[in-house]
């Protein structure tokens, strides 16, 4: 059966789901739990990690261990967000061939989309694991200001990880589409949502099973982690330096342990008042002698810390809803920080109303995504989603303005003309460069593509018209063309954002995830079976003695203890080494021996 | 060159916004029985005319039927080798077009002003699509080729898709949505496209082959989505918009109501005038009872004697008025009652004459014009009747020296001659013409007698003597 999972690839969490029979499931992983943390780490060993397991071993591997990579997706190497996180992170980003970002681990380095692909993998193989069937095709959402790099970026991602993503949607639309599933209604609703590390406000409409995103806005730096940072550096680390005169921020391993206290310590305070950060060695001075820290955090001291930070997302709100133009209904939270109170009574407060019950904000997101790829493979039309364009299409004109051709906002598919003309007397051939962004001045958006439109009439300046369309389509995919209106000639490009990776790059990438994932897949055998040996071996040892007693006597017995004896250094050799079919027939042997001695005891009795 | 361009690179104007629209085609018949006619052509096989018929199968054949059972259609044998369905044309989705359809009727010039500033968009065509009384597709002729053509649309489905990329020029905003009339409620105009977004997005059929209807169905949701688009957004356009299209509908509305009103006025007036003369009529047949009443209780000789009265005085009225034949047959009627009341015969008598003069007046009139332009046997039978009539004894001498001109029965000439002859004895040019006749008629021993009567009356002329002297000889 064909299935289109949805997956939530979150700056801090995953999160996977399915349609099944008609209503939709978040699946676990292996460890039990619904979202799995978006950590990538190399073990000192050089196996991968990921989830739960790398975000343990981040402490003691902090330098290997890569979280909050979406961060980096699509962006330029010299881009502000790149530099903050160059600077802050603990991991090694360095310039990618592309003008990207690119992480260095164990001395191998890693594009983002890689590491992205590393995470949709481990999601991709819970759905497999739950179905019990290949999964090839996806629905991954995205915060909806990520602009067509980054979008590019994530299905650069889903492909290195074999995974089609068939359509990338917007995060608060999925959690709009989760929670107005299956409900005839007829309303507008906000969906605030604060995750790790970003902010987004969505208002949309729905009617008729119609989603349609009318305003969208966020903040891409603003999340749980600027929450957690404020509690390490405006209250721990302040107050540690006041005491002992030490900045704790000189020690990366100190620092991820108090990442860690302080968001534990964020999210207990989210149902109790009061908690105890208890950090013993913290860090040790020249002189030996080990430093603990030891620190009490109030509700309202953590308020009192980041109350700024939750002040700016209602003023995103408030720009939002007046660019709606309509008055929200309902309001939908979604995200792990919105489970702090003081984000519940702001936004409370600021709407007017109390936020919907009932919807689990880390697996809104993902549910949203799964029916929206069961809506995808069936026409049955119960849902429909009208997403719009996250930011302004256009190109540069005279004095290098940019001339918006398609707003933000705009719902697509859509296409639109505009004429335009020569500037120049006896100008032959112009330049159609594409812009995405906000900026009024051409060259401070994104590039998206060039061409050249030529055999232009010479004329007189003004005189020949050119127009130029922008077409969108159901896929978010951009096409121009340009057409002089005298010969009818046309030129046309396809404006694909690069996500910093070439063709080849993602082809190679994706063939060595592939082989990867055969070399998982035959260390996991060798495990099973080297553990299988094991047991065997055990279960020798163990009668062994007994066995010895028995037999010993005999010149049978002494030759049969002699070839047990053997068996089991064959298989103690074969455990030590790599080989899986070594081990198999060590193993059948092992249970020979096993066999033969069981018969000798029963003899006995 | 490219280089000398590329210097010039992104130096541009910008101009206002501008589309391309198409205009519509003029097709065959949209019925289903058409289209499976259309299909039989005695090669095709009942499977192949429902395959290619676009329908679903037991549709096909249902309609199939019908005509079998109207004698349209036939089954005449096994299947000879068919071609393969050709390929129909769909219109071209792509031909310039301006439409010279009158906009803005009955807009306020401020709102046209504005809403030219939004090209395209902002078109009010000058009448609605939607006539009073009739279906979203009006008269709009769809070609059955269009129809035909196989792909996991509906007809219905593949009628509105040609109805609105056709139609897409000449429809408002509301037509096109196909709501019933113009509102500027946003939320009745989002729900509007969200119904139209259900049948038309690219999410919503991705499963479905609309196979050349594709980029049809891509062009009329681009459209609409940018409508809605500069609907949701622009208040004032909206409210404009839909303020231009209310009051070109109004000026519509008015202007059938007009031609209506006239034509209602119109046929007022002859229902009045009829009722009129209906009225009029029953009063006097009321009256005409009331009066036969009143014979009646006077007894049947009193009744004989005042019908003869009334004839009389009407016959006399007719007279009057110069309506001859029916004064002669009302006074007819009245010497019929009262035959002995002689002032009744003489009135008849007189009209009778009259009206038959008169007749014979118009024959005779007749009877020259034919004479004039040589038809000689229509003027013989208008002179004919003339002389019966009114026996004039020029007119039937006129008539027999015709017919023998035009060597026409001798023995008819010879009558009217002697009937001549026997009105006006005297004249001696009717007697010379009689015996003419009746000398070429071989009748000389008459022809002689006559002669004489013709010396005896005037003696001195030359050619009754030369007459009777030629015959004398024979
Ligand atoms: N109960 C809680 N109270 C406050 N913050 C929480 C709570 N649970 C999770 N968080 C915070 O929510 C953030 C993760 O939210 P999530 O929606 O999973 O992020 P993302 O969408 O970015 O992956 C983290 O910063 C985490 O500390
Ligand atoms: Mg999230």
């Amino acid at each position: 059966m064909e299935r289109i999972i949805g997956i939530d690839l979150g700056t801090t969490n995953s999160c996977v789901a399915i349609v099944e029979g008609g209503s939709p499931a978040v699946l676990a992983n292996k460890g039990g739990y619904k979202t799995t943390p978006s950590v990538v780490a190399i073990s000192e060993n050089g196996k991968r990690l990921v989830g739960h397991i790398a975000k343990r071993q981040a402490v003691t591997n902090a330098s290997n261990t890569v979280y909050a990579a979406k961060r980096l997706m699509g962006r330029r190497w010299d881009s502000a967000a790149v530099r903050t996180m160059v600077d802050t992170m603990p991991y090694e980003i360095i310039e990618g061939p592309n003008d990207d970002a690119r992480v260095k681990l164990r001395d191998r380095v890693y594009s983002v989309p890689e590491i992205g692909s590393i995470i949709l993998q481990e999601m991709r193989l819970i759905a497999e694991e739950y179905t019990g069937e290949k999964i090839e095709k996806a629905v991954v959402t995205v915060p909806a200001h990520f602009n067509d790099a980054q979008r590019q970026a994530t299905k650069d991602a889903g492909r290195i990880a074999g995974l089609d993503v068939v359509r990338i949607i917007n995060e608060p639309t999925a959690a709009a589409l989760a929670y107005g599933f299956g409900k005839d209604m007829d309303r507008t609703i906000a969906v605030y949502d604060l995750g790790g590390g970003t902010f987004d406000i969505s208002i949309l409409e729905i009617s008729n099973g119609v989603f349609e995103v009318l305003a969208t806005a966020g903040d891409t730096f603003l999340g749980g982690e600027d929450f957690d940072g404020r509690i390490i550096m405006d209250y721990l680390v302040m107050e540690f330096a006041r005491e002992h005169q030490i900045d704790l921020r000189q020690d990366g391993m100190a620092l991820q342990r108090l990442r860690d206290a302080a968001e534990k310590a964020k999210i207990e305070l989210s149902g109790v008042r009061e908690t105890e950060i208890h950090l013993p060695f913290i860090i040790s001075t020249g002189s030996n002698e080990a430093l603990h820290l030891q620190k009490t955090l109030t509700r309202e001291k953590l308020e009192a810390l980041t109350i700024d930070l939750v002040d700016r997302t209602i003023k995103i709100c408030a720009k939002t809803i007046e660019e709606a133009g309509q008055p929200v209904d309902d309001v939908l939270l979604v995200g792990g920080m919105t489970r702090m109170p003081l984000v519940q009574e702001k936004v409370r407060e600021f709407f007017g109303k109390d936020p919907l019950k009932g919807v689990h904000p880390d697996e809104v997101v993902a549910t949203g995504a799964a029916i929206q790829g069961a809506a995808l493979l069936h026409d049955h039309q119960s849902v429909l989603l009208l997403d719009v364009t996250p930011m302004s299409l256009g190109i540069m004109i005279a004095g290098g303005l940019f001339s918006v051709l398609i707003g933000a906002n705009t719902t697509v598919p859509c296409s639109k003309s505009h004429i335009f003309t020569t500037v120049r007397d006896n100008q032959t051939s112009v330049k159609i460069m594409v812009f995405q962004g906000e900026h009024k001045q051409a060259a401070k958006n994104d590039l998206l593509g060039e061409f050249i439109l030529t055999g232009l009439r010479p004329a007189s300046k003004g005189e020949v018209e050119i127009e130029v369309t922008f077409d969108i389509n159901a896929d978010g995919i951009v096409s121009v063309s340009a057409k002089n209106l005298e010969t009818g000639q046309e030129q046309a490009i396809t404006v694909t954002a690069t996500s910093g990776l070439t063709e080849e790059e993602i082809r190679r990438m994706a063939r060595e995830n592939q082989d990867h994932m055969v070399d998982v897949r035959k260390g996991e055998e060798l495990e099973q079976a080297r553990q299988d040996v094991q047991r065997i071996i055990a279960d020798v040892e163990r009668v062994f003695p007994r066995v010895r007693e028995v037999l010993a006597g005999s010149d049978f017995g002494t030759d049969a203890l002699h070839k047990a004896s053997t068996v089991l250094d064959r298989a103690a050799e074969a455990v030590e080494g790599e080989d899986v079919t070594e081990l198999r027939t060590a193993g059948e042997a092992l249970n020979r021996t096993l066999n033969m001695f069981k018969g000798v005891l029963q003899k006995v009795g | 060159m490219p280089i000398e361009g590329a210097q010039a690179l992104g130096e541009w104007e910008s101009f206002p916004h501008r589309l391309d629209r198409r205009d519509a085609d003029t097709l065959g018949l949209p019925e289903d029985e058409a289209i499976i006619y259309d299909l039989v052509d005695g090669r095709h096989t009942i499977e192949q005319v429902c395959a290619r018929s676009g329908l679903q199968q037991n549709e096909a054949l249902g309609v199939l039927f019908s005509l079998l059972g109207q004698g349209l259609i036939a089954i005449t044998g096994t299947a000879a080798t068919a071609d393969t369905p050709s390929p129909a044309a769909l219109p071209a989705n792509d031909g310039p077009a301006r439409l010279e359809v009158l906009p803005f009727r009955g807009v306020s010039p401020p709102d046209v002003q504005f809403l030219k500033g939004y090209g395209p968009l902002g078109y009010v065509p000058g009448l609605p699509t939607r006539e009073p009384g009739r279906d979203r597709y009006g008269r709009f002729p769809f070609d059955n080729r269009a129809l035909l053509m196989r792909c996991g649309l509906t007809v219905a489905q593949k009628k509105e898709v040609i109805f609105l990329s056709q139609m897409l020029p000449r429809l408002d905003h509301f037509e096109f949505f196909d709501m019933d009339e113009p509102t500027d409620d946003r939320r009745e105009l989002k729900k509007a496209f969200f119904i139209f977004t259900k049948k038309y997005h690219p999410d919503a059929r991705r499963t479905l082959d609309m196979g050349p209807f594709e980029p049809y169905v891509a062009y009329i949701y681009r459209h609409a989505a940018e409508v809605s688009e500069l609907l949701q957004s622009d208040d004032r356009f909206r409210a404009t918009y839909a303020r231009a299209v209310k009051a070109r509908n109004r000026a519509y509305r008015e202007g059938l109501e007009s031609l209506r009103e006239e034509r209602e006025s119109v046929q007022r007036q002859d229902r009045l005038r009829e009722a009129k003369d209906r009225k009029a009529e029953i009063q006097k047949r009321l009256e005409r009872n009331a009066k036969a009443r009143r014979l009646v209780s006077r007894g049947p000789e009193m009744e004989r004697l005042n019908k003869a009265e009334r004839f009389h005085r009407d016959g006399m009225l007719h007279y009057e008025q110069g309506d001859l034949t029916t004064a002669a047959n009302l006074l007819r009627l009245a010497v019929t009652y009262d035959p002995r009341n002689r002032v009744y015969e003489q009135a008849f008598e007189r009209a009778d004459r009259e009206s038959k003069s008169e007749l014979a007046g118009r024959y005779w009139e007749r009877g020259e014009t034919e004479q004039s332009v040589g038809r000689s046997e229509e003027a013989i039978a208008a002179y004919t009747r003339a002389v019966e009539l009114a026996q004039d004894p020029a007119h039937a001498a006129h008539l027999a020296r015709y017919m023998v001109d035009n060597k026409k029965d001798l023995r008819t000439a010879m009558a009217h001659a002697e009937l001549a002859v026997a009105r006006a004895p005297q004249n001696v040019d009717y007697l010379v013409l009689l015996a003419k006749i009746q000398e070429s008629a071989d009748l000389s021993t008459k022809a002689r007698a006559t002669l004489e009567r013709a010396k005896v009356l005037d003696g001195s002329r030359e050619d009754v003597k030369q007459a009777l002297n030629a015959l004398k000889k024979k």
